[in-house]
C-alpha cells in the first residue's frame, strides 16, 4: 500500500532526540489557526507554489495553460485558487520557473524505509532516528505500522509526533515500534478548542489519559503549543497543568512556543493564515509561561 | 565573548592597511650585488645574513614574544628574487585596489624601483624563459594556474621540535662534525662543504638576529617607565640571549625560540602556508614542568601564547592585483594541530591544546588557522571547545586523523612515524621536519577542460586552439566519446602544469637553494642536499584540481539529457553556452531537474568520484625533475572564484564567468537535502585517492553551535562524516543574512571573520566578488 507524504525533512533537530528524518504525512482531522504546516492538512494533493512572488515578474504561462482556471491574478502577482484546481498538471509541467509543484505524493512504506536509512549513521552518531509528523500520521496507520516495523528491524529510533485526535485503535497499533509519542495538547476547555483547532479535545484528552495509564512514562511526552491569545493565560494555564496532574504517570513537558515561520506557507498554496494579528511571544513572554507552568507544579522545558 | 588583548582593534585595523617595508628587499639586492658569481646557495646564506644583521628591528608593547617580519609588525617584507616586475608596475595602485590594500609612501616607492636589477634573474623571469608557448596559452586561458611563479614556495612544516630540544648550537655542532668527516677529493664531498658553509652562516646570522633583540630589549628596559613592562623586556632580553641558540629550557623560552623559527621561515622564502606543527605536543613539556614547578601560571602561559597569536598576524602575503583578486585578505594561513593522538594510538589531547583553543577564543584574529585531528577517541570536551570557537572565528578546522595515516603510510612514511601527524600548507597530511613539496604547484581547471572539449580544444573564450583536437560536438555520440575527450583534456592541461613545475624546479635547484629550509627539514644535513635539490626525507609535490563539481553536474546533465533522455542536443547544448542561456527557458530548466551533486543521488556522485579518480590517478603518473611522483589533491582555496572568471557558462546551468565549486564541495546554493546528504554525497568521492587532501565548506547558521541543545547534534555530524571517510571540513558559521548587511555597510562590522578558504579574513577588506562567493554557498539551517 502507498501512502501520501507531503514532505521528508533531514537533518531534522526538533523532532526528538539527536539528528533525525522527519517524516511528514498528509491529512489531519484538526484545523489548528497557527499550524505551520497548512499543506499537510489536506489529505489530498495539493498544487502549491516554492515561491512568491515568482522570480518571473512578467510571466503568466500558468495562468494561460490552466483549464480549471485555478490562477487568480492579484497586484502582488499570481495566486492559487486551491478549490477549482484539479490537479492536471500542466501548470507544472510548462512552468520555466519550475516554480509550481504538486504538494503530496505517493509512497509505499519500503521505500520510505530505504530514504529513512540513508542517515543511520547520523543517527547512530548522535542517538537519533525517525520522526512521524503531519498532520496527523495515525490518519494513515497502515503506512505507520510497516514503516516503523521496518525501522525498528533496523535498530532506528522512532517517534511519532501526534494530536491524538484518533481512535485508540490506531495508537495500539502502533505503540510497539515507537520509542516515543509527542502528543500534542492545545487545551483542556473544549469551547476553546474546537474554535481554534477546529474540533473537540474530548477525544485527545482520553487517548492522552489512556497512554499514561498504560505506556512507560518515558514513552510519551506532551507537548503544548504556547499561543497568545488562546492559551497564554493564567486561567487556560492552570487547566492544562490540573490535567497533567491529574494523569497516572507524570510524563515530560515540552512547552512550543508560537511562531510564524509556516505562514508563508499559506500564500503559496492559496490559502488564509488566520493569526494575522497574533506576534509570536518575546523570551520574557514565554519566560512569564513556564513560570506559570512551574507556579502550578509542572516540570516543563521549552523547545526553542 | 569579549577580547582581553587590548590591542586587537589596533591590530584589525593595521591589518586593513598594512604598509610595505623594503628594507628585506634592499638588503638582499646589495647583497646579491656583492656576491655575483659565488655558488648559489652562498649567496643565498650570506643575503638572508644580512637581512637578519640590518633590517630594523622594534619591539611593540603588546609583544612578550619578539621578532619581525619586516622592520616593524604589520608590514611586509618584499621578496624580489622571486618576482619584482608588478610591484614597479602596480606601486601606484597598491593603496587604492580592491584586494589587499598597502600603503607605499614616496620614498619607499623610490627604493622599490631600484628592484629592475632582478630583470633576468628573478624565478619569474627565469621560469617564464622556460615555458614552452603552449604551456603559456593554457596559463592565460586559465586552464592552468600556478601561485609559483610570482611568490615563493612556502607550504612546509620545519621540524621545530629538533630545534626546540639541540638549539642552534646543536646544529652547528652537527653540521661542524659533518664537514671534518668530509674528503674533498671525494666528488661527492666537494659541494657539501659548500652546503654545509651556507648552513653554517645562516646558524651564525639567526643566533645574532635573536642577540639583536635581546640587545634592544635591554636598553628599551632602561627607559621604560613601567615597572611591570621593565622587569618583561628583562626578560624579553634574558630569553632572546638564550634561544634560539641554546636548547629551550622553560616555558617562554621554548614559545620565543619556537616564534624565531616559525618567523625565519617566512623571512626566507616568499611563500605561504608554513605551518605551525603539533603546537600542543611539542609546547606540552614545557609546560608542564614549568606549571609543576611553580614557575609558570595558566595566566600567564595564557599571555605568552596571545603574544605569539598576535605575531602570527603580521606574517603577510604581499600579491600582485590578479593574484589578490583569488587570494585578498593577507592569506598566509600559518597553522598548528591540535589535538590527535600518541604513538600507542592513545587520544594526545592536553591541557595546552584547550589552552590554545581559549587563546584563540580571545585573540580572534585572522591568522593563525587552527586544525583539529579528529580521531573516533577524541576527548569529547576538548572537540566541544573546538565547536564552541566556530561561531567567534571561524576556526578550527577538522581533519580525519586515521586517514590521514592512511595517506602518509602511501606516500611512503614509516609506520612508526605515521600517527605524528600535522597539518601541512592547507590540507595535507604530513610529520614534521621531513617533507618538502611544494604540496602547491598549481591548479587544474576542471571545468575549462570540460569547455574544451565541447570545443574540440578551442577556447571560446580566447578564440584560440590551446588544448589538443579531441572531436567536434557533432561527432561525439556517446556519452563515452564525451568523457573521453574531456579526460584527454585534463590528461593535455595536467601535463602543462607539470611542465611548469619542471620549470620552476629547476629554477629553484639552481638559483634559489634554500639553506634556512634545509637545517629545519631533515634529511638536509644528513644527505649534505639543499632542500630544493632533493635534501628533505619525504617529497610531496602536488598538484590541484578545481572545479570538480562543477565539472561532473555539467557532465552528468549531459549525460542524462543529451545521451540518455535525448532532450536536447550536444550542439543545441553548445549554442545555448555560447549565449549563457539567453532564451533558453527549456534548456534551463532541463538542467535544474538533473540531479546535482551533493544531495545524495548516487549516479552523480559516482560520476564525480570517477572524474577525481581519474585525475588523482593521471597526476601520479607524473616525476618531478627531483625524481618525486607528482601527488594529487582536491582542493581550490579560492582559486574556484578566480578560475570561474575564465570560463564560459558550462552545462550544470552556471552562468559564464561565475566562481567554479569550491574544492570538492557541492556547487553554490546547490544543496537541496540537506547537511546529512551532502555529507553523504561528498564521502562518496575517493578521498585516499588524494594523497595531499581534500577540502570541504559547510556553512551553517550560528543556531546549531549557539543552541546547547544542537550543539551534540553538529558534533555527531562531524564525526559520522569521519566514519564515512571523509577527510577535512571546515565552516562558516554565520548567518547569510548578517553577511549580506556586512557587505552593505561594512563600517557596522569591520571586525567580522569569515572563512574564505583555507584561511580566515576580515570580510570587510575581501573583494566583493569573494564575498558574494562567500554569502552564495549552501546555508544549513534547522
Amino acid at each position: 500500500m502507498k501512502g501520501l507524504i507531503a514532505s521528508i525533512q533531514r537533518f531534522s533537530l526538533q523532532d526528538g532526540p539527536g539528528i533525525r528524518t522527519t517524516i511528514f504525512l498528509k491529512g489531519c482531522p484538526l484545523r489548528c489557526k497557527w499550524c505551520s504546516n497548512p499543506e499537510t492538512q489536506d489529505p489530498k494533493p495539493q498544487l502549491s507554489f516554492k515561491r512568491s512572488p515568482c522570480l518571473r515578474e512578467d510571466c503568466d504561462l500558468c495562468v494561460r495553460v490552466c483549464r480549471d482556471r485555478a490562477f487568480i491574478k492579484t497586484k502582488n502577482g499570481i495566486s492559487i485558487d486551491p478549490e477549482q484546481c484539479s490537479l492536471c498538471g500542466d501548470c507544472f509541467r510548462e512552468c520555466p520557473e519550475m516554480n509550481l509543484w504538486r504538494v503530496g505524493q505517493e509512497w509505499r512504506a519500503d521505500e520510505l524505509l530505504t530514504e529513512v536509512l540513508k542517515d543511520e549513521i547520523f543517527y547512530k552518531h548522535s542517538g537519533g532516528g525517525v520522526t512521524l509528523s503531519g498532520g496527523e500520521p495515525l490518519l494513515q496507520q497502515e503506512l505507520c505500522v510497516q514503516l516503523l516495523k521496518g525501522c525498528k528491524e533496523h535498530h532506528l529510533h522512532t517517534v511519532i509526533d501526534t494530536s491524538a485526535a484518533v481512535d485508540w485503535e490506531s495508537i495500539e497499533a502502533v505503540k510497539d515500534f515507537t520509542d516515543l509519542f509527542y502528543v500534542d495538547l492545545k487545551h483542556v476547555d473544549d469551547d476553546i478548542h474546537r474554535r481554534y483547532a477546529g474540533g473537540s479535545n474530548q477525544p485527545i484528552l482520553e487517548n492522552i489519559r489512556r497512554m499514561a495509564k498504560e505506556f512507560h512514562q518515558e514513552k510519551v511526552a506532551i507537548r503544548i503549543p504556547f499561543i497568545p491569545g488562546v492559551n497564554n493565560d493564567e486561567k487556560s494555564i492552570e487547566g492544562i497543568a490540573s490535567f497533567i496532574k491529574s494523569l497516572d504517570t507524570p510524563c515530560p513537558v515540552h512547552l512550543l512556543p508560537y511562531h510564524r515561520l509556516g505562514e508563508r506557507k499559506y500564500g503559496l498554496l492559496g490559502l488564509k493564515y488566520g493569526m494575522e494579528d497574533i506576534h509570536p511571544p518575546a523570551p520574557e513572554e514565554i519566560k512569564r509561561g513556564l513560570d506559570l507552568y512551574h507556579k502550578f507544579e509542572i516540570e516543563i522545558s521549552p523547545v526553542l | 565573548m569579549e577580547s582581553t588583548y587590548p590591542f586587537r582593534e589596533e591590530i584589525l585595523a593595521k591589518l586593513r592597511k598594512p604598509e610595505v617595508c623594503p628594507q628585506r628587499a634592499m638588503l638582499l639586492t646589495e647583497s646579491y650585488q656583492e656576491t655575483e658569481g659565488q655558488p648559489a646557495i652562498l649567496r643565498r646564506a650570506k643575503g638572508f645574513a644580512r637581512i637578519l644583521e640590518q633590517m630594523e628591528i622594534c619591539i611593540e608593547p603588546w609583544q612578550i614574544v619578539v621578532g619581525n617580519f619586516a622592520s616593524k609588525p604589520f608590514r611586509t617584507s618584499v621578496f624580489p628574487e622571486y618576482s619584482w616586475q608588478w610591484i614597479i608596475d602596480e606601486m601606484e595602485t597598491l593603496s587604492e585596489r580592491e584586494g589587499d590594500k598597502f600603503i607605499v609612501t614616496e620614498e619607499v616607492k623610490e627604493k622599490l624601483l631600484q628592484l629592475s636589477w632582478w630583470k633576468g634573474r628573478s624565478v619569474q623571469d627565469k621560469v617564464m624563459a622556460l615555458l614552452p608557448e603552449e604551456t603559456k596559452e593554457q596559463l592565460e586561458s586559465g586552464a592552468i594556474s600556478s601561485g609559483l611563479i610570482t611568490s615563493g614556495i612556502g607550504q612546509y612544516l620545519p621540524g621545530y621540535e629538533k630545534v626546540l630540544q639541540l638549539g642552534i648550537h646543536g646544529l652547528k655542532k652537527d653540521i661542524s662534525g659533518r664537514m671534518t668527516a668530509l674528503n674533498l677529493s671525494n666528488p661527492e664531498d666537494f659541494p657539501k662543504r659548500i652546503f654545509y658553509d651556507s648552513l653554517l652562516i645562516v646558524c651564525d646570522a639567526v643566533i645574532r638576529f635573536s642577540k639583536r633583540y635581546a640587545d634592544l630589549a635591554m636598553e628599551m628596559s632602561k627607559e621604560e617607565s613601567s615597572l611591570e613592562r621593565k622587569k618583561e623586556l628583562l626578560t624579553i632580553a634574558r630569553v632572546c640571549r638564550r634561544v634560539p641558540a641554546e636548547p629551550a629550557s622553560d616555558f617562554h623560552e621554548v614559545v620565543q625560540s619556537f616564534w624565531f623559527l616559525h618567523l625565519l621561515a617566512y623571512m626566507e622564502i616568499d611563500g605561504a602556508a608554513i605551518s605551525a606543527g603539533r603546537l600542543d605536543q611539542c609546547l606540552h613539556p614545557y609546560f608542564r614542568k614549568d606549571i609543576g614547578s611553580g614557575l609558570l601560571s595558566r595566566e600567564r602561559a595564557k599571555r605568552i601564547l596571545g603574544s605569539l597569536w598576535i605575531n602570527f598576524n603580521q606574517i603577510l602575503t604581499f600579491y600582485p592585483e590578479k593574484t589578490t583578486s583569488i587570494w585578498a585578505g593577507y592569506p598566509m594561513t600559518q597553522q598548528p594541530s591540535l589535538g590527535g593522538i600518541d604513538r600507542d594510538g592513545r587520544d594526545a589531547t592536553n591541557e595546552l591544546s584547550a589552552l590554545l583553543l581559549e587563546v584563540e577564543g580571545e585573540t580572534r584574529l585572522p591568522q593563525p588557522d587552527i586544525a583539529i585531528l579528529h580521531h573516533p577517541g577524541i576527548e569529547r570536551g576538548f572537540f566541544k571547545k573546538a565547536c564552541l570557537l566556530l561561531p567567534q572565528a571561524m576556526k578550527p578546522k577538522f581533519f580525519n586523523v586515521p586517514l590521514a595515516m592512511e595517506h602518509l603510510r602511501k606516500k611512503g612514511v614509516h609506520e612508526s612515524e605515521a600517527f605524528n601527524i600535522s597539518n601541512l600548507g592547507c590540507v595535507t597530511a604530513a610529520v614534521s621536519g621531513v617533507s618538502w613539496g611544494p604540496t602547491n604547484y598549481g591548479f587544474i581547471n576542471l571545468a575549462k577542460c570540460l569547455e574544451l572539449a565541447l570545443n574540440n580544444g578551442q577556447d571560446p573564450l580566447r578564440d584560440r586552439k590551446i588544448g589538443p583536437e579531441t572531436g567536434t560536438a557533432p561527432h561525439l555520440l556517446t556519452f563515452e566519446s564525451l568523457y573521453e575527450a574531456y579526460c584527454r583534456q585534463v590528461e593535455y592541461t595536467i601535463r602543462q602544469l607539470v611542465i611548469i613545475a619542471h620549470a620552476l624546479e629547476t629554477v629553484h635547484r639552481e638559483s634559489l637553494p634554500l639553506p634556512y629550509a634545509s637545517l629545519m627539514v631533515d634529511d638536509c644535513i644528513v644527505k649534505g642536499r639543499d632542500v630544493n635539490s632533493g635534501g628533505a626525507r619525504y617529497n610531496i609535490p602536488g598538484i590541484q584540481a578545481v572545479g570538480l563539481s562543477t565539472a561532473a553536474d555539467s557532465l552528468y546533465a549531459l549525460k542524462r539529457i543529451v545521451f540518455e533522455k535525448r532532450t536536447a542536443s550536444l550542439v543545441e547544448f553548445n549554442e545555448a553556452l555560447k549565449r549563457n542561456f539567453e532564451g533558453d527557458g527549456r534548456l534551463f530548466r532541463l538542467i535544474e531537474e538533473a540531479p546535482k551533486y551533493g544531495n545524495d543521488t548516487e549516479e552523480v556522485d559516482l560520476l564525480l568520484r570517477q572524474i577525481g579518480e581519474h585525475f588523482c590517478k593521471e597526476v601520479r603518473t607524473h616525476r618531478s625533475v627531483r625524481g618525486f611522483p607528482f601527488l594529487p589533491a582536491l582542493y581550490s582555496i579560492s582559486a574556484h572564484a578566480g578560475m570561474g572568471q575564465s570560463v564560459g557558462a558550462t552545462p550544470d546551468g552556471r552562468k559564464a564567468r561565475e566562481p567554479l565549486a569550491d574544492g570538492i564541495s557541492p556547487g553554490q546554493g546547490r544543496c537541496l537535502q540537506g547537511p546529512t546528504a551532502a555529507i553523504k554525497s561528498v564521502a562518496r568521492i575517493n578521498h585516499l585517492a588524494a594523497l595531499n587532501g581534500t577540502l570541504l565548506n559547510m556553512k551553517f547558521t550560528a543556531e546549531v553551535i549557539n543552541n546547547p541543545d544542537k550543539l551534540g547534534k553538529f558534533m555527531a555530524l562531524i564525526d559520522a562524516f569521519m566514519e564515512l571517510g571523509g577527510y577535512h571540513v571546515q565552516f562558516n558559521i554565520i548567518d547569510t543574512a548578517l553577511l549580506k548587511e556586512a557587505q552593505k555597510f561594512p563600517e557596522k562590522h569591520p571586525d567580522l571573520l569569515v572563512r574564505v578558504a583555507a584561511y580566515v579574513a576580515q570580510f570587510a577588506i575581501l573583494p566583493k566578488k569573494l564575498q558574494d562567493d562567500i554569502i552564495a554557498r549552501s546555508e544549513f539551517g534547522i
